[in-house]
């Protein structure tokens, strides 16, 4: 079994690497936690290239309209029917920005219209305990983008199993900073990314 | 006759008697039961779909209640108790009857017998079991009735007395299967403006979602059932003799037809309007500008399977950077197809007329919609083409990577601890000896003096102004660098943020060296929120390839503590499990060819509802396999076919296969 290796999407549309440190920092948390046998670096794969279906997680944030092109879609439609999943994060934390609007519609187009997930799912139980749901990002709690604290994350499934999650909770902010300093943390705010590859892996 | 001869005489009619009671009730039980339901089915069609579910049920209901009323019935197998039994009835008797069978060799049996003689027994007993037996027959006569008079010819007339039900209409047709020969008329919704189509004796009938379809067949349609796509079909009576109609469901299914024992299934092979397609020819490539002045042209081409309504361009118009971001769409009217099943849509867009700014995006793409009223209308979007005015500070550093944020962060959160820290010394003033305050409050300046030297330092350090700055010990004079735009300290004029919090932080300062941190602490909230504007005016979010960062595993291994508990695996289900299952049932309806023709071909049948959502090939080749059964021709071809598509081709090797073991 080959080593897991976080792979960001590039997509043609948008600010794809707005989060350039994300990566790093779960991979730092998966290995940390997990006994996952992971890759030291990440990928960034174009959703256009069938590369991307090499890899069972995928991770796509930004700021600007969220479009897919045909054969992004059709590779992403793949990634999902193969049993991978896609963690999109809207880097703005705004309902009422454009990476919101344009990522739904894309998604409803791609997949089928996302719902609500239930704060009890197991993605909240996949390694780590989060039993009130998603935890609240320190933008959402500054009030900053809609000045909203998210109850719940969204997600498109295939039978019980996510297929494509989404946040408006900015954990793109949330976690990009440089693993090495995660030291002065008091608690490390990327555990939940540990329960979202965990799930991804798992399930 | 003795004593004995005639108990034993009215044992026996007793015992038919109760034979005769529980028969009949059980029997107008069954009966009323079925008579009810087929009245009840008129109402609700689905009662009729399973005859046989029925049948026994009302079996079960009379066996049941036969069985009630012989256990009731049981003591007749006693001659003392059916001794009594003719006492009750006859009290004249005065138990000589009694008597004499318990006391058969009595000095008084003469006399007992003469008195027995006497009466008329047989009399009274018939009197007496008329009634119970004439209530079992006319219970039985109105259950039989019910039945006779009930709708259903499965029930009644044409099922359990089909030579009574001759006299009734349309008795005649159902000697013969009705299902043999049908008729379907499949007509296309409306906003197709398709022709409708008749196909004669279909085995499955194809058409677009939403389409009406009638089943015609010959015959009344009394005995007939129909049940498609989950649920009951209403046969009704038509001109030409029996016909159901329903509308074409979106998923494959199956028709399945009963005329009594007859059964004939129907596939319904539904396909679904597909949304339009639409491409964007014109322009071709994304683009980036250094000014908002051009003129694009425009041109999609559209396609739909039945019809297109109408086409437009959508502009969607992104401004803003950072944090903070603007959108506004703009429409072009709405081209109108008229139902062609292709189009071509033009327009031209003038940049300039969209009053661009740098960094502004302009997201274009074309968007088409069918004519489908039904579940429409479908909608088809292009791909977006993306037109970028350019920053002017992209042409200074075209290649640069992403760095980490700006000092002046930590400055700001210095600065936010400084002035708690003189809050603090402010409350304390009173209570604390004069030397204290100045010490404390000396030590509180030179660490603002440094947030002061530091923003210094980002204001003009890359400039060459910081040590004329500090040299004349004084704040630099704004106006004087709006002189000229070659000046050293043009960079400071241009973030007046970090130049107000520049002066408010010398105020501070100085109030904070001579003790006095009430006067401090206004200026000190000044440089705080104008870092924070500039902290929030130069976060950049910047493109290209980011920074490799390369995690030590092992490192981090190493200072793992908490392992956390990984929850158990759920295997996912097999991809293919739809066309295993196919396999398996074609496997089991092959076997079914030589015993049970009819079964086998009612299996095909459901198997190609089925596989025309797996796999068309198979369902294709199992129609023709069916139509060839029905027909009576040979079936081995397609049905090759059919395995042929679900297992797929065999694999040959080359030559020899290597040796598994030794010699």
């Amino acid at each position: 079994m080959s080593d897991f290796i976080f792979c960001t999407g590039r997509y043609e549309s948008g600010d794809w690497d707005s989060a350039p440190t994300l990566p790093a920092n779960l991979i730092d948390s998966v290995a940390r936690y997990t006994e996952i046998a992971c890759a030291p670096a990440g990928v960034v794969v174009p959703l256009s290239s069938e590369r991307i279906l090499e890899y069972p997680f995928v991770y796509l944030t930004g700021h600007l309209p969220f479009r897919f092109t045909e054969a992004e879609r059709r590779n992403v439609r793949k990634l999902v029917d193969r049993g991978g999943m896609i963690f999109i994060d809207d880097h703005n934390h705004d309902i009422g920005g454009v990476f919101h609007k344009t990522a739904m519609e894309e998604i409803t187009r791609t997949f089928s219209a996302p719902i609500d997930l239930p704060n009890t799912h197991a993605l909240y139980k996949s390694f780590f305990q989060f039993d009130d749901g998603p935890p609240a990002t320190s933008h959402e709690l500054n009030g900053w983008g809609d000045n909203l604290v998210h109850k719940n994350l969204k997600a498109v499934l295939r039978g019980d199993r996510i297929a494509v999650l989404y946040s408006n909770k900015d954990y793109s902010s949330e976690w990009n900073y440089h693993p090495d300093n995660k030291r002065f943390s008091t608690v490390d705010n990327t555990r939940f990314g540990v329960n979202i590859i965990v799930y991804a892996l798992t399930r | 006759m003795t004593a004995i001869e005639r108990v034993a005489r009215t044992q026996r009619l007793l015992g038919g008697a109760a034979i005769v009671h529980a028969i009949g009730w059980g029997s107008a039980t069954a009966f009323g039961i079925l008579g009810m339901i087929s009245f009840a089915a008129l109402l609700f069609p689905g009662l009729e779909q399973d005859g046989s579910a029925h049948f026994a049920v009302a079996l079960a209901a009379g066996a049941i209640v036969t069985a009630v009323l012989l256990w009731r019935s049981r003591h007749f197998s006693s001659r003392n108790r059916v001794a009594l039994w003719i006492e009750e009835r006859v009290p004249d008797l005065q138990y000589s009857l009694v008597t004499a069978m318990e006391y058969a060799g009595s000095p008084f049996s003469r006399g007992m017998e003469a008195r027995i003689e006497r009466e008329e027994v047989g009399r009274a007993t018939v009197k007496a079991l008329r009634r119970t037996v004439g209530n079992a027959l006319g219970a039985f006569a109105i259950g039989a009735l019910l039945l006779y008079v009930s709708p259903s010819a499965a029930f009644g007339r044409a099922g359990l007395f089909p030579r009574l039900g001759e006299r009734g209409p349309g008795a005649k047709e159902l000697v013969e299967n009705r299902l043999a020969s049908i008729r379907a008329r499949i007509t296309p919704p409306p906003y197709t403006g398709e022709q409708a189509e008749l196909l004669v004796d279909p085995t499955s009938i194809a058409g677009l979602t939403g389409s009406s379809v009638v089943i015609q067949g010959d015959g009344a349609p009394a005995g007939i059932s129909a049940f498609g796509a989950g649920k009951a079909l209403r046969v009704f009576e038509s001109s030409e003799g029996w016909s159901v109609s329903f509308i074409m469901p979106e998923k494959p299914a199956a028709l399945t037809l009963r005329d009594r024992n007859y059964e004939r299934i129907v596939v319904l092979d539904p396909h679904a309007d597909a949304p339009p397609k639409i491409a964007l020819v014109s322009p071709a490539r994304d683009t980036t500008l250094r000014a908002a002045q051009l003129v694009i042209h425009l041109n999609a081409t559209a396609t739909d399977d039945i019809g297109l309504r109408g086409a437009y361009f959508e502009y969607l118009i992104t401004s803003g950077s950072g944090e903070v971001f603007n959108a506004r769409t703009v429409t072009t009217p709405i081209v109108n197809f008229n139902g062609s099943r292709r189009g071509s849509l033009t327009a031209t867009l003038d940049l300039a007329s969209l009053r661009l700014s740098q960094g502004d995006v302009v997201s274009i793409r074309a968007i088409a919609q069918d004519g489908n009223t039904l579940s429409g209308p479908g909608t088809a979007t292009s791909d977006t083409r993306t037109f970028r005015i350019a920053r002017a500070e992209e042409y200074d550093s075209v290649a640069v990577d992403a760095a980490a944020p700006l000092p002046v962060d930590t400055a700001a959160v210095s600065q936010r601890m400084l002035i708690m820290m003189t809050e603090k010394l402010v409350k304390e003033k009173k209570s604390i000896p004069r030397q204290d305050l100045v010490r404390r409050s000396g030590e509180i300046g030179d660490l603002e003096d440094k947030v002061r030297k530091r923003v210094e330092s980002i204001l003009y350090e890359m400039e060459g102004g910081a040590e004329e700055a500090e040299e004349a010990g004084t704040p630099p004079d704004p106006s004087k660098t709006l002189e000229g735009e070659e000046s050293d300290q043009v960079r400071a004029v241009k973030n007046p943020d970090l130049f107000e919090a520049f002066n408010a932080l010398w105020a501070a300062v100085r109030s904070l060296q001579i003790a006095e941190p009430d006067s401090a602490l206004p200026p000190m909230r000044v440089a705080l929120k104008a870092l924070d504007r500039a902290r929030l005016a130069n976060r950049l979010y910047l493109r290209g390839m980011p920074p490799k960062v390369v995690v030590d595993i092992a490192r981090v291994r190493m200072s793992g503590k908490e392992k956390g508990t990984a929850s158990t695996r759920t295997p996912l289900t097999p991809r293919d499990s739809m066309r295993v299952n196919l396999e398996r049932r074609f496997s089991d309806a092959v076997e079914l060819i030589q015993p049970k023709p009819q079964e086998a071909v009612r299996a095909f049948t459901l198997m190609q509802v089925d596989a025309l959502s797996v796999s068309p090939q198979v369902a294709t080749a199992l129609g023709e396999a069916i139509d060839a059964f029905r027909k009576g021709r040979d079936a081995t071809l397609p049905l090759l076919r059919a395995r042929r598509a679900l297992t797929g081709d065999p694999s040959g090797t080359p030559g020899l296969p290597a040796w598994s073991s030794g010699w």
